[in-house]
């Protein structure tokens, strides 16, 4: 399998700092084995460094909110954390001491500080434990607006969702621009994650080198195009095995014609909406298998009139080909369906989920898809302004979506709120995807709501509707907070989902699920001749009497980067299970036999068709 | 020096006889001073206030008459008689002799002296005959000292609200809850005020308070079904179903009211009920588009695709420039495999969508001058377009009335 795997590594590795390439290989074997090792590799054999007390200070001291904003509302005081919550706030123990910097401080009420950061969640060291990326954000120049990056920050996890940074030794890079987001995906196919930083500028692709080092490949990449790139995805749109890189673009907004906006000349300065600028293009990158990337967007059709703040890469209209939904602030979504060899279609308004249900553009901001309902169907889910409702599209087969918030009972949940951060998840472990949406006013003073306002947890009855369980979903959703991205992913290996989220100006919260352990089996997939990480791909496991689907899927939420694996919860009784793959190629495959309450390396082409 | 003058008087009588002779014209002007002036000038009063009695009789039957009268007496003054200078006002507005009315206002040297009373019956003359600006000018004219500041208050905002100038309503709302901050009145207008520059949270809790403080059962009413239109609007089910059951118990339901209950049945996630309920309005009102359109969107949410194309298309027939049936239409008939009848109404919508874009990026523009002018005409054709030929006719009408200010 390894030697398919080989097939794959076509970048040279020259830069990297081990160039032995032979050395390489057996880091990449031994990773794998690793990671294939099942259920003793969640929790980490290696020393580990807790958290010590003089760091959790140095997270409250870092939780000092700059002079601008709004004071922090004060938790409500009956709020203490209940048996029944459904997250612990750990962050004070994680050892993650992380704030996204906006620069708002500057006091020039640049559109750019509105858009936040994110967070990626992703094995970068192949310890089988999942290692947290904090995008750095930026500061703002008070006299010229003119933005300056802050460095990103990535901690390693030690086990029992404890967290040591190694920034430096890994060498992120220190003089990214003012950044938004990341993505993961295995551009060079070598099994070790790359990442994909979007900035205000010049964005930032970050070959992992496998050793637990990044290189910046961006400029060898011909990715080095100054731009305001918010969200990214990673999948392979003209099936060659490699990962090609679609970027949303957001407005042509530079600091030269920054300027606040009022409402009458004596009212207070606030940002300007974004209807005040110009849309920029969106990027599609195809990977060349080079080591390079060529921006095709332009020959492939992809419209210029989008305001990009969420883009998802997953098949989501199940006829085996990558689809790429865009989530664009106050003008319409676009979906691009693929078809085969490299071309789009956008089927946005025809499919119904350019528009909400009276037909007008929104406010959209984070995106996911999932089988909401049962019936095998992916459903899309858009997060979006205040006065709109989040909007929950269900898929009704032939590329067809309808409104469904009402019919699912989310019509006027977080209406007032500006919905950012959100996922589709099975956080309580009975098979059925729930539901997080994490908000914050982009405007300081002008807002419906205040800027700081509640996060939400939504469970999933059957299929039948969402139920807000937020008042037990734990004491940080007791506090209101200026949210933005948020990542998901089982940190400690319990096989429950875990959250981290990423607010402007505030602490990077890490929310551990404390909610009993199902049953459940986590599945890593591995492409050999898709791509590595196989987005696009579908898998379906039947359990509950039903068949749970889930997506491999790349850029969903907002500016973040969630757990590739899979986690499927499984009766408490069952032993094993069988696992349906569909491919990106096509390829259907099953997985018999695999055992619950572990992890799975499900390599494409070794179940059987 | 009384004895030499006396001595002086025995010398030459006839000298002092010619003096005393000399005294009568002083006597006569000193008496005319302070006589007779006050008299003419007390007739003369006298008769600007017959005059403005005799007129006043007149504005109703021949106010013409009464404006020529007024001009007389006002002449006859010197210039110097407000209240009939109000009262000419007056005739000249009922003799449909506006742009007069507006001047002869305008040539008060001091409106603020005239009497509040009279100055807000020039202002609700003003409002019942379409001169906004005129009654505008006469109740800023009004000090705000005056004990009428509240009257004068809750006309100003209600001129702001007819004319579309909301920006000042707020403060004087705020103003009038200073100035009677038990009065359900004074509430309802800061209610209002906040409700129409979007501060619904806000609006909410203040007719929120204006229940608290109004007992009549219709201004109740009034409230009630604002606060459950509003607060569906922000999500706030419990709020409403709680608004919405007081309502029914202190009102007869009106057609508006049953619909409303429809769109919260629906934001509870009660989709059969509201189905139910719709039903229920269309046998009542056939021909009302929003429950047609409502009962469509119910009917397409089910897959109930053929009773959806319907109502839309019945929608769309009667209201050809609602977008949102356009777009629903088209998307029923994308379901229906009619794809070129289809993109008709996606386009349609999109037609219409760019106006509804173009409208929002004017309205939160500002002006000044011929450049206001210019911009509610624009708003106004963009309306039109959307067949909102009320609110286009409206706007035309406030940009008619600016022309005078410019010139």
């Amino acid at each position: 399998m390894y030697s398919d795997m080989e097939q794959h590594h076509r970048f040279t590795d020259s830069k990297c700092h081990m160039s032995d390439r032979r050395f390489r290989l057996v880091m990449l074997i031994g990773a794998a084995f690793i990671a294939a090792s099942l259920s003793s590799c969640r929790e980490s054999t290696q020393s580990t460094v807790p958290a010590t007390g003089s760091e959790s200070l140095e997270h409250a001291s870092d939780a000092v909110a700059t002079t601008l904003l709004p004071a922090t509302a004060q938790p409500d005081s009956t709020r203490v954390r209940g048996e029944e919550d459904w997250f612990d706030d750990v962050t004070g123990s994680s050892g993650i001491v992380f704030t996204y910097r906006n620069g708002n401080d500057a006091g020039q009420f640049t559109i750019l500080e509105t858009v936040g950061g994110g967070i990626g969640m992703f094995d970068f060291d192949s310890d089988g434990l999942l290692d947290v990326f904090c995008v750095g954000g930026g500061t703002i120049n008070p006299d010229t607006a003119s933005p300056s990056g802050l460095t990103c920050r990535l901690y390693r996890n030690v086990g029992h969702c404890r967290f040591n940074e190694v920034t430096d030794h890994s060498h992120v890079p220190e003089g990214t621009d003012y950044s938004h987001g990341c993505v993961v995906g295995d551009v060079d196919n070598d099994g070790f994650p790359d990442m994909f930083v979007t900035c205000f500028g010049r964005s930032c692709l970050m070959l992992n080198c496998g050793d637990g080092t990044f290189i910046d490949q961006t400029s060898s990449a011909g990715l080095a195009v100054q731009s305001w790139s918010t969200a990214a995805a990673f999948g392979d749109l003209d099936g060659d095995g490699q990962a090609d890189l679609y970027v949303t673009g957001y407005t042509d907004w530079t600091p030269q014609i920054n300027k606040p906006c009022r409402q009458s000349p004596d009212q207070f300065a606030d940002v300007c909406p974004p209807q005040h600028y110009s849309p920029v293009s969106d990027h599609l990158y195809l990977n060349l298998g080079d080591g390079r990337f060529r921006d095709i967007a332009e020959e492939i059709g992809v419209r210029r009139d989008g305001m990009g703040l969420g883009v998802l890469a997953a098949d989501v209209n199940q006829d085996g080909q990558l689809d790429f939904f865009v989530a664009n602030d106050v003008t319409a979504n676009h979906l691009y369906l693929g078809s085969d060899g490299r071309s789009l279609t956008e089927a946005g308004e025809v499919s119904g989920v350019a528009y909400n249900e009276s037909g007008s553009p929104e406010g959209s901001m984070g995106i996911d898809a999932e089988d909401i309902d049962g019936d095998g169907l992916s459903e899309l889910w858009v997060t979006n302004f205040e006065m709109e409702d989040n909007s929950l599209l269900q898929n009704r087969g032939n590329g067809l979506f309808q409104h469904a918030t009402a019919a699912f009972g989310l019509a006027g949940q977080s209406r007032v709120n500006v919905g950012f951060g959100t996922g589709l998840h099975d956080f309580d472990g009975d098979s059925w995807v729930d539901m997080y949406v994490v908000n914050g006013h982009v405007l300081y003073k002008r807002g419906i709501r205040p800027f700081r306002q509640p996060a939400f947890v939504f469970r999933n009855l059957k299929g039948r509707k969402f139920v807000d369980v937020t008042k037990s979903a734990g004491t940080w959703f007791g506090v209101t907070h200026a949210a933005r991205g948020a990542a998901v992913g089982d940190l400690d290996g319990d096989g429950m989902l875990d959250l981290v989220v990423s607010s402007i100006n505030e602490p990077t919260a890490i929310l551990r699920n404390r909610l009993p352990a199902t049953n459940w089996v986590r599945l890593q997939l591995v492409g050999r001749y898709s791509a590595r990480i196989p987005v696009g791909a579908r898998v379906t496991v039947k359990a509950f009497d039903r068949n749970c689907v889930r997506l491999v899927k790349s850029g969903s939420g907002y500016l973040s980067q969630s757990d590739s694996c899979i986690v499927i919860a499984v009766e408490a009784a069952r032993t094993v299970v069988d696992v349906e793959v569909v491919w990106p190629t096509g390829t259907h495959e099953t997985f018999a036999g695999l055992v619950t309450g572990t992890d799975h390396v499900i390599i494409e082409d070794s179940g059987t068709e | 020096m009384t004895a030499s003058r006396n001595s002086r008087r025995s010398r030459s009588p006839g000298k002092a006889e010619r003096r005393a002779s000399r005294r009568w014209p002083r006597f006569a002007a000193v008496f005319a001073v302070l006589i007779i002036a006050p008299t003419v000038w007390w007739a003369m009063s006298n008769d600007t206030a017959r005059v403005c009695r005799q007129a006043s009789e007149l504005l109703a039957t021949d106010p013409n008459r009464a404006a020529a009268m007024l001009e007389q007496a006002v002449a006859d003054a010197g210039g110097d008689a407000p209240d009939a200078q109000l009262l000419w006002t007056r005739a000249l507005l009922a003799a449909g002799r506006p742009a007069e009315a507006l001047g002869c206002f305008s040539l008060m040297s001091n409106p603020s002296a005239a009497d509040p009373k009279k100055l807000l019956q020039l202002a609700d003359a003003a409002t019942s005959s379409g001169n906004l600006l005129l009654a505008r000018f006469s109740l800023e004219a009004i000090p705000a000292n005056s004990s009428d500041r509240p009257a004068v208050l809750h006309r100003l905002i209600a001129l702001s609200q007819q004319t579309g100038n909301v920006g000042p309503v707020m403060a004087m709302a705020r103003e009038l809850l200073t100035l009677q901050p038990d009065n359900a009145e004074s509430w309802l207008a800061v209610a209002q005020a906040e409700e129409q520059q979007m501060e619904l949270h806000d609006a909410v809790r203040s007719y929120g308070e204006v229940l608290k403080r109004q007992r009549d059962p219709e201004r109740r009413a009034f409230v009630l079904r604002t606060l459950v239109r509003l607060q569906v609007l922000l999500g706030e089910r419990e709020a409403a179903r709680s608004s919405f059951e007081e309502l029914t118990t202190t009102t007869a339901l009106e057609l508006a009211d049953r619909i409303n209950e429809v769109l919260l049945l629906r934001l509870e996630g009660e989709t059969e009920q509201a189905q139910q309920k719709i039903e229920e309005v269309l046998a009542l009102s056939p021909d009302n588009m929003l429950a047609r359109e409502t009962h469509g969107t119910l009917a397409f949410n089910r897959g109930d695709n053929d009773t959806a194309r319907r109502d839309f298309e019945a929608v769309v027939r009667d209201q050809p420039r609602n977008k949102q049936a356009h777009y629903k239409l088209a998307q029923v008939l994308l379901r229906l495999g009619h794809q070129d009848e289809a993109q008709k109404h996606f386009q349609e919508n999109r037609r219409l969508t760019d106006i509804s874009t173009h409208i929002l990026k004017l309205q939160a523009s500002t002006a000044v001058g011929t450049a206001e002018i210019s911009r509610l005409h624009e708003l106004a054709a963009a309306y039109a377009q959307l067949g909102q030929l009320e609110t286009a006719t409206r706007l035309r009408e406030s940009a008619r009335r600016l022309v005078p200010v410019d010139q």
